[in-house]
């Protein structure tokens, strides 16, 4: 986060005018808004905020909620942020808790802790798009954690939209009856005062909450203040905490002293007490992210068999990839912004990497694949980094053959994040490789091509049913490798862009995989070999080859590039031998130009990888291996 | 064959006191009457006027008194050979030349057959009669500037004669100094060439029997008009490709015609004595004396161990106001250190056929032979396996016929080899 928008966040705290000894736990209501993106989620949270008087109308940037630079400038919401409102209903004061989920396909890790601390959850759907494949995701999401879903249907001023067919989608997918859809325009403010009475009447409020009962808390979500350190945002189950109180975490085990705590509006509002069923931050001196463990259990210090609020659950990085400054000379400040990055995403597993072609570097594990996309976008974008990003890869799971080697490696199944580690196929007994439930839904004009694709992707048919006249929405089980790079734009592309896509990890899957060598000269090439379904074998061996043998400059000799598999060769191309690299010029006495370029290339030649006696630039590898 | 060292260092420092009593000399015309547009040598145009004749007067003697100067300052007692080039010095009165030559003949010893050379343009002789004068004052070998016997593509370049009059002054050269004494140069990859017109440009130069003839690539040197042109895209030139089509092409009709590739560019009749040891001192390490704007020397001051690089100032107005004032016109000069004079052995002589000899390197690095310092490093052993360089019987570091091809591929490993064999074994540089 910028050194402005914690300025920011900081001078913007102030003693609030409410007293929240005043709510009741049930005077509370626990909410998160799930969308599509795009769908007009932080218009909504916008207009609940402005409604509810707890910021003024107009008199603040678009979108109050979305924090970071890349969210404002994608749409999207990366962090989930909070914010409380209070709603007056019927003569009663009620604490609305607006919890803010990320938006988009890829953070449902982040949203399912965003939904542990929510009782209930407004299902939002644009009237012109209508159901899209995460708006499925997001449902499922919800409904499976027994929440209270309020369905709302957005854009309804719009000139083309279509109330009335999507009603009919929402009714098709999630059985919502029509009559029970609210309808409204965000942006326009009608009929959002709806909106915040259905919080009142159809979400419950917090339960197996007692304010007797000693301080016990969830985490639900943290970012980290230069100044401050970690800012903890919990939801309080039971009893009531203060500033300067003694609490500690049940997964970390550590404890610390309360040094200030409040509600968000969305900006910290300092409060001398949170109660039982109430939502607020809280800073008590943790140093990092990592000690902020999402979805730990706070209580205060001494008591024992504390109970867990949620089961804890360590996130779990699905996508990896090698990160590598532009030029060497910049590894310590790439450093430096990975740093600063990950103490407030602690999502992202960092792992040192070393690669003889592209020198020191970092190899980062992500929960998805717009995961990835975001973290690398907020390291060039806030820090003025230029990075390489590999090929993003999966983790491989692979049954070891023989009880030594089991002993040897700890364990029976061994997890691989990284081609390069991957083990000897004479001792593995089988491999595993991840899979994933994918929802698309599109315009039935598109089936063929999309059906197509996803065969294309190893995708297995699991559904299809129609949710409209022309919208049709299918089901398959892919191999996350295969959705891993370039799919969602595949299926944009060939979907005139109307198609959406989300997915959900499904297990590990039985696979036939295989390591494919890339050599030079007979010379396997470690930073080019790869994993993939033996399948894809020979056709990915053969677009590596060609684009290597595209930019491996002329040597003098032929250099063969061969694609291998076990000692199979799947595909070969070859870099025909320099015929001619003299300058045939006129060398007198006048030589000293010619020396001053002798040295420059003596010294771009030691920058270059040899493999084989080739000289290989390191341009080549960043061709070969960005993505 | 590993040549001891220890056999070679008793009498190193002779040698190298020998080398020092010894150079080649080279005298720069900055004059030319029309500018080529690919040229990026020191040239100025210069309109023949009134005072034309003065300005040459002028540029005679300071001639002269920068030779008188700069020899004062070394202990040269014989010059190999001397050339002439620029610029065009085929447009200096007959005269200068004449004074020059006798000038240096008095300074120092000049043996009879000492090459003296002269590059000739077919724009500035009219023809015959000049040519003879030359041959009667001592010159003895003539390169003759045909370039192209294209009068299209010669007028592309900014020529200002026609392929006729190249033909005309060839003829008169060999007439007058015989085969083994004329050179021919020529270009190639010029605009508009294709494979086919530039093997019968080559196939008629053949036709008039030179015994030596010097190929250049067109290469466009920034700041030139060519450069520009091609930048603008008003002249295209053919693709990497067909100039290396050209060259291999150039390499087998030359061979075919009996022409032994003797450096890059420069090719002699096999039998003949037509090679130029003004060259070969240049790529073999022989001291070099440069006279006039922006020449260029190389040579140990007298008494001194390190070697001088010098440049003379560029423009001929302020070289000629220099050299009045103080002798010579000397504008940087610098001590090359024995890696410096090392690298440029390497750098020069790996371009030729003979490659670089020991008892040349051993002038300049007595204590390790080229054994010691090339044979073991595993970088340039594949240059080896893969047959681009090998060593020659007499113990030279050569590269082979298809390593010349791609030389400019192989120096940079050769000179990282050397500074790493300076590093590794803690020596002074």
């Amino acid at each position: 986060m910028s050194f402005q928008q914690n300025f920011r966040h900081y001078s913007s705290k102030s003693k609030s005018e409410i007293d929240l000894t005043l709510f009741p736990v049930e005077r509370i209501r626990n909410f998160s808004i799930i969308a599509h993106i795009d769908h007009g989620k932080s218009t909504l949270a916008d207009r609940l905020l402005e409604l509810t008087g707890t910021i003024s109308k107009g008199g603040h940037e678009a979108q109050m909620l979305d924090r970071l630079q890349v969210e404002r400038e994608r749409g999207i919401t990366v962090k989930a942020q909070t914010a409380t409102l209070v709603y007056n209903y019927q003569g009663n004061d009620y604490l609305l808790n607006l919890i803010d989920t990320p938006g988009h396909v890829d953070f449902s890790f982040e949203v399912s802790r965003s939904l542990a601390a929510c009782q209930g959850v407004i299902l939002l759907v644009d009237a012109n798009q209508g159901v899209q494949a995460q708006t499925v995701a997001n449902f499922f999401l919800a409904f499976s954690q027994n929440l209270a879903i309020v369905p709302v249907m957005n854009k309804i001023d719009l000139k083309n939209a279509d109330p009335e067919s999507v009603a009919i989608q929402m009714k098709n997918v999630f059985e919502f009856e029509p009559k029970n859809i609210l309808r409204i325009s965000a942006k326009t403010g009608l009929n959002v005062d709806a909106v915040l009475q259905s919080i009142v009447e159809r979400i419950p409020p917090p339960k197996h909450c007692n304010i007797n009962k000693p301080f016990r808390a969830l985490l639900f979500d943290s970012w980290y203040d230069r100044y401050r350190g970690v800012i903890a945002v919990i939801a309080v189950i039971d009893g009531i905490i203060r500033n300067g109180d003694a609490i500690s975490a049940k997964h970390t085990g550590k404890s610390y002293e309360i040094k200030d705590l409040g509600i968000l509006q969305p900006n910290e509002v300092s409060l001398s007490c949170l109660q039982a069923g109430q939502v607020g931050y809280v800073v008590c001196n943790m140093r990092s992210s990592n000690e902020a463990k999402v979805g730990d259990t706070l209580f205060k210090k001494g008591l024992t068999n504390v109970e867990e609020v949620a089961s804890f659950r360590q996130s779990k990085p699905m996508v990896f990839a090698g990160v590598y400054p532009m030029d060497q000379s910049e590894t310590a400040a790439l450093r430096s912004a990975l740093d600063k990055l990950t103490l407030n995403d602690s999502s992202v597993t960092v792992a040192k990497e070393s690669s003889a072609a592209l020198g020191q570097g970092w190899r980062l594990g992500f929960l998805g694949l717009l995961h990835m996309e975001v973290f690398n976008q907020r390291l060039e974008q806030e820090y003025g980094a230029e990075v390489i990003v590999t090929v993003p890869s999966v983790p491989y799971k692979s049954e070891l053959l023989g009880e030594k080697n089991i002993k040897l490696y700890g364990a029976r199944d061994i997890i691989v994040n990284n081609p390069a580690q991957f083990p000897d196929i004479s001792i593995i007994e089988q491999f595993f490789e991840p899979m994933v439930l994918g929802t698309i839904i599109t315009p039935d004009v598109y089936f063929g091509p999309i059906m197509s694709l996803a065969l294309d992707r190893r995708g297995v048919q699991i559904d299809s049913k129609n949710i409209d006249n022309s919208r049709i929405m299918m089901q398959f089980r892919f191999p996350l490798n295969e959705i891993a790079v370039d799919f969602y734009d595949a299926l944009k592309s060939l979907s005139s862009g109307y198609a959406s896509f989300d997915y959900e990890e499904d297990g590990f899957q039985e696979s036939d995989i295989v390591k494919l060598n890339l050599m030079l000269n007979g010379e396997i090439v470690e930073e080019l070999c790869t994993v993939v379904h033996v399948s894809k074998a020979r056709k990915y061996g053969k677009e590596i080859c060609l684009r290597l043998a595209e930019t491996i400059p002329r040597q003098m000799f032929q250099v063969a590039i061969q694609a291998v598999i076990g000692g199979k060769v799947v595909a070969r191309e070859n870099v025909a031998a320099l015929r001619k690299d003299v300058t045939a010029k006129c060398y007198g006495g006048d030589i000293s130009r010619k020396m001053k370029l002798l040295k420059r290339q003596a010294e771009g030649k030691k920058r270059m990888k040899s493999i084989a006696n080739i000289e290989i630039p390191r341009e080549t590898f960043i061709k070969v291996l960005k993505r | 064959m590993r040549f001891s060292s220890k056999f070679f260092s008793p009498c190193s420092t002779d040698i190298l006191e020998n080398l020092k009593t010894e150079a080649t000399m080279y005298f720069h015309w900055p004059f030319c009457k029309n500018i080529c547009t690919f040229c990026s040598f020191n040239k100025y145009k210069k309109v023949e006027n009134s005072f034309s004749k003065i300005i040459d007067e002028r540029m005679e003697k300071c001639l002269i008194k920068e030779t008188e100067t700069i020899l004062g300052f070394t202990g040269i007692k014989k010059i190999n050979s001397i050339y002439f080039g620029g610029g065009t010095p085929s447009l200096a009165p007959t005269t200068t030349i004449s004074r020059i030559i006798n000038c240096v003949k008095q300074l120092t010893n000049v043996d009879e057959q000492a090459e003296i050379t002269i590059e000739c343009n077919p724009s500035s002789l009219s023809m015959t009669k000049t040519l003879e004068e030359y041959f009667k004052f001592g010159i003895n070998r003539v390169s003759v500037g045909v370039q192209s016997l294209d009068d299209g593509t010669l007028k592309v370049l900014g020529r200002d004669h026609s392929a006729n009059d190249s033909v005309m002054l060839l003829k008169s050269a060999l007439d007058v100094f015989g085969s083994d004494a004329v050179s021919v140069d020529l270009l190639f990859r010029k605009p508009g060439d294709t494979i086919q017109s530039w093997k019968n440009e080559l196939n008629e130069i053949l036709s008039y029997k030179p015994h030596h003839i010097s190929l250049y690539e067109l290469t466009p040197e920034r700041g030139t008009p060519l450069f520009r042109q091609l930048q603008s895209g008003t002249v295209v030139l053919p693709n990497e490709d067909d100039a290396a089509s050209m060259y291999i092409l150039a390499l087998e009709l030359l061979k075919e015609y009996g022409f032994e590739r003797y450096e890059i560019s420069n090719f002699a009749r096999a039998g003949s004595c037509a090679q130029s040891s003004h060259n070969m001192s240049y790529w073999n390490g022989t001291q070099y004396v440069g006279i006039g704007p922006g020449a260029h020397s190389r040579f140990f001051p007298l008494g001194a161990n390190s070697r001088e690089s010098r440049v003379q100032a560029l423009d001929p107005k302020s070289w000629q106001d220099l050299v009045e004032r103080n002798g010579h016109a000397t504008r940087l000069c610098r001590q090359q250190s024995q890696i410096d004079v090392l690298s440029e052995l390497v750098a020069t002589s790996l371009r030729t056929t003979k490659g670089i000899q020991p008892k040349r390197w051993l002038i300049f690095q007595p204590e390790y032979s080229l054994v010691d310092v090339f044979e073991q490093a595993p970088s340039i052993q594949m240059l080896f396996l893969s047959g681009n360089l090998q060593w020659s019987v007499d113990g030279s570091l050569q590269a082979t016929e298809k390593g010349l091809n791609v030389v400019d591929s192989i120096l940079p490993n050769i000179l990282t080899v050397l500074n790493e064999f300076y590093e590794t074994n803690k020596l002074k540089v």
